[in-house]
């Protein structure tokens, strides 16, 4: 007879609690609303990236799939990116992350077949960037192509997408995404070629190999020197 | 025993071909003692070195054109198409034991043989040991330098790799760049527009056998011309147009040689272990379609790659025809440069007044003919600027600056650095020689002897140098 | 010639013979070998005044003892100076040997190239200091004075060339019937030289002028599909070809797209780009490179082989560097599909000038 209302009571009880709780506690941040608040002035309103007249202000997302990593780019502010460990909280940046990992990352990425990538990156890629995407010289842009070899492969593959400043944009249809994969695939590897033959000297070419012999010449010739010490010729 | 030996070969062969009397003169033949008189010898055992370097290469390498998959250790590149000359390069390097090595040590030895050639003749020039009677050997020397130049060229084209090709393709058009016989040019030399099925073979036989048997032949020739005429020397106590000074071949200049042959396939060694060159995997196969920055020859092709970036686009039209702008640095100034060199000792004679003149034997210093080394030393900034302009880009990219930058002041450079270096060299040279002179004079006026020729003086006990 | 020319000490060698011979150069290595060591305690004379070899002094090369340079070193003379040397040479051979295991041993257990490299380096180094060595530290210092030959040979032997030589001619009629033989032979034989010359490779004809492209052709991508209006949005390029040659180096060709209003091309092409699509060969009119860069800030066009600038707004004029002439343009348009079609052939055959280019 007391189990009815006392189970009623107990349940008016629990809902109130719960009721103090919600309201002690705010609603869970909006992800997309802190986005469009603090990031897409740089990132653009879908992670699309931002043009300045020279360079970029900030890079296309669209392909960041990884939590991890858009915690600790708010976190630590990477190049010119500035930081937000001061300005969220952990909980607001954690709901940014997952916006921008489920909602703003459109650019699949996946394993590629790397020579289908090598090959359609010494068509379009290389031209700019060097065989070792070490960076290549531009005419009248106020800036050079990049050196790619320290870049990660979400960054990579949203800026092939997009075209930051002079660069050119790679839609789907000059580069569908399984040849995107193997394009990034391939730039990935490509940032540490392997150099079993010794040092690469930095990757520069037939010009340092030409300079290296003229100061192996020069050493060798200061052996001769050694070898007929003392001579007068 | 060794003595023992020495004897028994020696008859032995004595007994055949009459050699004593040719091995007594062989071995007292005498050698100049200067450093400056190995930089050919660094040259001909580099030579050496790549020949038996590209003997082990040669067994390796397939000179097709046709069209193979790759599946090898390379993963990068597993089920790409390439050629399968560059599919023999790639196995050689990744898959034989001691391939790559040998294949950097190749590379590296071309590139330290034309560099010691080059500076060889840098010795020859500034000595004017090119002087009657070694115009033939310089011209010679000269022909072995152009040889050397395309045997480096064809040699590192063979692997077909994206860098290589495009520098063939470079070629071809500046062989069809050349007035009224352009096109036949191109054709006869490259089959075509590169690459093409003949490419490979051709070029293949041009650089393990045509070439290489030139180079042989006139190397024997060279050597021989210098052992009949004997060395220059040094001005110096004894060494006169009559006399020569040095070592005896056997002995001491025999062991010093050999030495210097074995330091030499040592630096090789080195660099081809230490120091990669040349990574053709990171280049990737050559496809017409791809193409990268950073397209550089080798060094010694360098200085026409920056004349061609630095010559503005201009075109000549003679009527209907056009002469291409890239005729005039890559194809008439490489053969305006050649022309001139080769035709030096003969216009120097004309400007010494050396004609008629004797058999000259005594080098001279670089600062007693100022106008001569001044020019040398002007071309040599030339050279040296052109050869940075071939990698404008890559200075650009390494500088952070514009590469539009970078090319301004390397066409100020390419006019400004050679009158500049032109002039001071002639002023120190100028100054150096007075110096010398009045010094000279000094300690003749300090030291004469009576009853002595007026122009022969002691010093200090040595016999001073004579001034006839 | 001595005695000992007709009784060579390897005489025939039998068995006992061999055997001997074996046991003699055993003998022979242990004696160098301590005689080295020993040597170092024996004095020798280093006056090489006299030639030791071959008896009787020399006629053509005078070694000269250098006295006063013997007052100023020494220590040639000494055996100390003979130890040191030994020693130094004997360890720089040690290093060689030491390296020369090294290299076989790294070959034989899959060797990496830096260790064999270095190792051969090592030996060989080594081999060719101790040989330098060797010549600084135990052989002679001497400087030898030679006579150099006159090289101008005497009147005499030059007229007996010039008469050998004119022995040939019978009489001065049959002097020309030579001369011409020789010029008319050599140049029958270069004729025939250089015509076989013509095996090597086929000649130019026509192909130097073909540009490929012909009206009507579709844009091709690489992987063989038609473009489509929709294709590009302004900012981006492909590479594509004409429909029946996808890969054909000559006919290669960038399709860009730019905002269609920044266009100024010359009035009688006004209509080649639709859209803002624009068509420029991919050869580039300097050396023949691929012109691979698009520069979407400055709409140019960059060649990454000498730094060629080709403006795509006017034409592909060239705006800088070395090249002179501007890209071949190929006029397109849209068919009904909203597919891409080539409008004409390029305006100029592509790649390189040559002598009797249009």
């Amino acid at each position: 007879m007391f189990i009815r209302p006392s189970l009623g009571a107990a349940l008016i009880l629990v809902c109130s609690f719960r009721l103090a709780l919600c309201q002690a506690q705010p609603s869970a941040p909006d992800g997309q609303q802190l986005f469009l608040q603090h990031c897409a002035r740089c990132h653009g309103d879908k992670g699309e990236g931002v043009n300045t007249v020279i360079t970029i202000a900030g890079p296309n997302i669209q392909a960041e799939h990884n939590h991890g990593v858009v915690m600790m780019a708010m976190e630590v502010g990477p190049s010119h990116m500035p930081s937000f460990a001061y300005v969220l909280s952990v909980q607001e940046m954690r709901s940014v992350a997952d916006y921008v990992t489920q909602k703003l990352a459109v650019i699949p990425l996946a394993a590629g077949d790397i020579g289908e990538g090598g090959k359609l990156f010494r068509i379009y890629c290389a031209p700019c960037h060097r065989t070792a995407v070490r960076g290549g010289a531009l005419v009248f842009t106020g800036i050079n192509a990049p050196d790619l070899s320290q870049e990660s492969a979400a960054l990579i593959a949203g800026a092939i997408r997009w075209g930051p400043g002079p660069m050119p944009a790679f839609p789907p249809s000059v580069l569908d995404n399984k040849q995107l994969n193997s394009v990034v695939d391939y730039i990935k590897f490509v940032q540490h070629p392997p150099s079993p033959g010794g040092s690469p000297m930095n990757w520069f070419g037939p010009t340092a190999e030409g300079f290296a012999a003229w100061v192996c010449l020069f050493g060798l010739i200061i052996v001769t020197g050694w070898i007929e010490k003392g001579g007068k010729g | 025993m060794i003595d023992l030996l020495a004897r028994w070969m020696g008859r032995w062969l004595d007994r055949r071909l009459h050699v004593a009397k040719f091995a007594r003169r062989a071995m007292n033949h005498v050698f100049p003692d200067h450093w400056s008189f190995m930089l050919g010898e660094i040259a001909l055992y580099s030579f050496i070195v790549l020949v038996v370097t590209g003997t082990f290469l040669a067994l390796f390498y397939n000179a097709s054109g046709a069209q193979v998959v790759y599946h090898g250790a390379y993963r990068a590149l597993d089920g790409v198409k390439m050629s399968d000359a560059y599919r023999s390069v790639l196995h050689l390097s990744f898959e034989v034991p001691a391939g790559l090595l040998i294949r950097q040590m190749h590379h590296w030895a071309a590139l330290i043989f034309i560099a010691a050639i080059v500076a060889h003749v840098a010795r020859l020039y500034f000595t004017a040991a090119f002087r009657r009677p070694r115009e033939i050997n310089w011209i010679i020397g000269l022909t072995l330098l152009l040889l050397a130049l395309g045997n480096g060229y064809f040699g590192y084209s063979l692997p077909d790799d994206l860098l290589s090709g495009a520098g063939l393709r470079i070629a071809y058009s500046i062989l069809l760049s050349v007035p009224v016989i352009g096109q036949w040019l191109a054709f006869l030399v490259l089959g075509g527009t590169v690459p093409t099925p003949a490419t490979y073979p051709h070029m293949y036989m041009m650089h393990i056998f045509l070439i290489p048997l030139l180079i042989f032949a006139l190397i024997a020739v060279h050597l021989a011309i210098i052992w009949r005429q004997m060395h220059t020397n040094y001005p110096g106590p004894g060494r006169s147009d009559r006399t020569i000074v040095g070592s005896r071949l056997f002995p001491s200049y025999a062991a010093k040689s050999a030495g210097l042959f074995f330091l030499v396939l040592s630096l090789t060694a080195a660099l081809g272990g230490l120091v990669q060159i040349d990574p053709i995997w990171v280049y990737g196969p050559y496809d017409p379609i791809a193409i990268a920055p950073g397209a550089q020859p080798d060094w010694y092709l360098g200085w026409v790659e920056g004349a061609m970036r630095l010559f503005p686009g201009v075109n000549v039209h003679l009527g209907p025809r056009l002469i291409p702008e890239v005729f005039f640095p890559a194809f008439l100034l490489p053969l305006l440069v050649f022309a001139t060199l080769y035709i030096y000792p003969f216009l120097e004679q004309l400007i010494a007044g050396d004609i008629p003149g004797p058999n000259h034997h005594v080098l001279k210093m670089p600062y007693e003919q100022p106008g001569n080394t001044a020019f040398g030393c002007a071309m040599f900034m030339f050279f040296i600027v052109l050869f940075f302009s071939g990698g404008d880009d890559v200075i650009a990219v390494a500088t952070g600056t514009s590469v539009v930058t970078v090319r301004f002041f390397l066409r100020v450079l390419v006019f400004a650095g050679p009158v500049l270096t032109f002039f001071v060299v002639y002023w120190l040279c100028a100054g150096i020689k007075k110096r010398r002179a009045r010094s000279q004079l000094i300690s003749a006026e300090l030291v004469k002897i009576p009853n002595q020729y007026p122009t022969a003086h002691k010093i200090g006990g040595m016999q001073q140098a004579t001034l006839d | 010639m001595s005695r000992e020319a007709e009784e060579p000490i390897t005489g025939k060698t039998g068995p006992g013979n061999r055997a001997v011979l074996a046991l003699l150069f055993a003998w022979e290595a242990c004696a160098f070998v301590v005689g080295t060591f020993a040597g170092m305690l024996r004095p020798k004379s280093l006056n090489r005044g006299e030639s030791s070899r071959g008896g009787g002094s020399l006629s053509e090369a005078e070694s000269s003892d250098r006295s006063q340079d013997r007052e100023l070193e020494p220590e040639h003379d000494t055996r100390t100076h003979r130890a040191w040397g030994t020693f130094l040479v004997l360890w720089a051979f040690l290093a060689s040997i030491a390296g020369a295991v090294g290299f076989i041993f790294t070959y034989w257990t899959g060797g990496n190239n830096l260790l064999l490299g270095g190792t051969l380096a090592l030996s060989m180094g080594a081999l060719g200091v101790a040989l330098v060595l060797y010549s600084h530290w135990l052989m002679p210092h001497e400087q030898a004075t030679a006579p150099r030959e006159y090289l101008p040979s005497d009147d005499e032997t030059r007229q007996a060339v010039l008469d050998t030589f004119r022995e040939v001619e019978i009489d001065v009629n049959r002097r020309s019937l030579l001369t011409w033989m020789g010029v008319v032979g050599v140049g029958m034989i270069t004729a025939m030289f250089v015509s076989v010359m013509r095996s090597i490779g086929a000649p130019p004809g026509p192909s130097l002028f073909d540009t490929v492209w012909k009206r009507g052709q579709r844009l091709m991508t690489l992987d063989g599909m038609p473009v489509s209006v929709n294709a590009l949005q302004p900012g981006s390029f492909m590479v594509v070809f004409p429909e029946e040659s996808i890969g054909d180096e000559k006919a290669q060709t960038m399709l860009i797209r730019v905002k269609p209003e920044l266009l100024e091309l010359p009035a009688e092409r006004a209509n080649w780009a639709p859209m803002g699509y624009v068509a420029y060969s991919r050869v580039c009119t300097h050396a023949g490179c691929p012109v691979g860069l698009f520069e979407t800030t400055t709409d140019l066009l960059l060649c990454p082989c000498h730094q060629s600038t080709f403006d795509i707004l006017r034409g592909a004029k060239p705006t800088s560097g070395p090249a002179a002439r501007p890209l071949p343009q190929l006029p397109l348009y849209a068919d009904a599909d909203g597919t891409l079609r080539a409008g004409g052939p390029f305006t100029e055959p592509p790649g390189p000038g040559f002598w009797s280019i249009p």
